[in-house]
């Protein structure tokens, strides 16, 4: 079987840019990956493009101007996840020698929207009822810190750290640093989850990795995926356990095993930190800690920049930003750029094997409906 | 094709008071919502949640300076169904384990729906 590796990543600027696109700003990601693997445009045999809220093809929208060459195109939704799936695929036939060049890259243009949270389908039975996606995980929240006794202090510390690394970012265009007491005291959006919780709800931003079996020529090393894996949310009517990630859990043990690594091998990780009590969630369902332990783990400073195993180093969504359908492709960009020694100042030192994890939700009784993990070395 | 759209109201009144209305279909773990389309002739067993469950967890939405804040809740009912709707109260809402019943509410088009309230 063939060993695909990452051999060039782009990513642009995450911030509001409402004059741009997502087609533009999906070329320019494309070219920086494209200049950074040392690879023309021709070489390429498909595309796969992750897009979670823009219309009907979005890939040949992105592409159609580049004059590509007419191989296939692959367009993947699986919301937050839909760039992180779009990888997956490309592996498989990459895999099994159907390709041997191929672009990953993922878009998303939320000053379109028109701004507030994520606009979810209101054929939903839960959203029909008031459900955001904010919402959610505030209950998630309000129900950790009756089973574990969590502070609203710590929910604030993870808001506080990521945007410590965020403002350490260049492309993180909109991250501001904040302190523990500004983020509790901005304006509440769903109890306990305060604004500065939560990922900005206007940021645009895409991202492109280009993938080879062929002898790699770009201009830093290649990076190996040692494991994707992709699950999907299993229907729950009965009272579950809102506090455990599940689907992360179980995508985390199948990547690990992929692997042939576990959490304490990791050096890096970015997580889908769409609220702050999801990275907490996340610690425990990656293995970093054990259950109930994420506020220790936090206070530990194990998570952040110098610490034992930073989380989100990029600045995760919380500070970058997180434009749906590019977020799973920049996470790898991110983790790419850790291994190779090219973070600035954000590197992770001696950085050597880093994980990605993203979940995809919004419908009725399926917490969470997609999770992508990636575990990637030099 | 055989597919079968069930028109039964999700909650009904009683003389304890309301009740939700979850479906089981046969080898499946019964449900809230009820099932919408049944398949083949698979027939939906009615079961009724409430008129009390217990508060798994909740949260008051903050939707913007011109709305009204909301509560919304995740309830446990006997025989172990999860249902999500609105949380009412007054000046505080109710805390987690708390038994809360199953009352009459409207969605924002008017049509009669459920919520939940201390």
């Amino acid at each position: 079987m063939n060993q695909p590796l990452i051999t060039g990543v782009g990513i642009t600027d995450f911030g509001r840019f409402p004059e741009l696109t997502e087609e533009a700003m999906a070329q320019s990601a494309i070219l920086d990956a494209l200049a950074d693997a040392g690879t023309p445009l021709s070489e390429v045999q498909a595309f796969y493009c992750g897009n979670a809220l823009g219309a009907s093809l979005p890939g040949q929208r992105a592409l159609r101007e580049m004059h590509v060459n007419g191989g296939a195109v692959y367009n993947v939704d699986n919301a937050c996840s839909s760039g992180a799936t779009a990888l997956n695929l490309a592996l498989q036939a990459l895999k099994v020698g159907q390709y041997e060049t191929v672009v990953v890259f993922g878009m998303d243009h939320l000053s379109s929207l028109g701004g507030g949270p994520l606009q979810l389908s209101q054929k939903d039975w839960n959203n029909r009822r008031g459900m955001i996606m904010p919402a959610l995980y505030a209950m998630r929240a309000k129900r950790y810190m009756h089973d574990h006794g969590l502070k609203l202090e710590t929910l604030a510390d993870i808001s506080v750290k990521n945007r410590k690394h965020g403002a350490l970012n260049p492309i993180a265009k909109f991250a501001k640093q904040a302190t523990r007491e500004e983020v509790l005291a901005s304006r509440p959006v769903a109890e306990p989850l305060t604004l500065l919780q939560c990922c900005p709800a206007v940021v645009d931003g895409a991202a492109a990795i280009v993938l080879s079996t062929r002898p790699p020529k770009g201009v830093a090393k290649p990076v190996r995926v040692l494991a994707s894996v992709v699950q999907s949310g299993l229907f729950e009517t009965e009272p579950v356990d809102m506090t455990e990630a599940e689907i992360t859990a179980r995508a985390a043990r199948l990547a690990y095993e992929q692997a042939g690594i576990g959490p304490q091998d990791l050096s890096l990780l970015e997580v889908h930190d769409a609220f702050t009590i999801s990275e907490l969630l996340y610690y425990e369902a990656l293995g970093l800690c054990a259950r109930g332990d994420a506020a220790g783990f936090l206070q530990s400073g194990a998570p952040a920049l110098g610490g034992r195993v930073p989380v989100n180093p990029s600045g995760g969504l919380i500070a970058k930003g997180h434009p749906p359908g590019a977020t799973g492709v920049a996470q790898i960009v991110e983790v790419c750029e850790q291994l190779q020694g090219r973070a600035g100042a954000r590197q992770v030192h001696g950085a050597r094997i880093g994980l990605t994890q993203v979940t995809g939700g919004g419908i009725w009784g399926v917490d969470h409906a997609a999770c992508s993990i990636n575990i990637l070395s030099l | 094709m055989n597919i079968i759209k069930r028109t039964e109201s999700h909650f009904r009144e009683t003389a304890d008071g309301m009740v939700l209305i979850a479906t089981r279909v046969a080898g499946q773990p019964p449900q809230f919502p009820p099932i919408e389309f049944v398949h083949n002739g698979q027939q939906a067993e009615e079961i009724d949640l409430g008129p009390t469950g217990s508060l798994y967890s909740f949260t008051i939405v903050h939707a913007g300076k011109d709305k009204p804040p909301y509560g919304l809740a995740m309830v446990d009912f006997e025989p172990g169904v999860r249902a999500f709707g609105r949380l009412l109260f007054d000046a505080e809402p109710p805390a987690i384990g708390s038994r809360v019943r199953v009352v009459p509410f409207s969605l924002p088009d008017g049509t009669p729906d459920y919520a939940f309230q201390e």
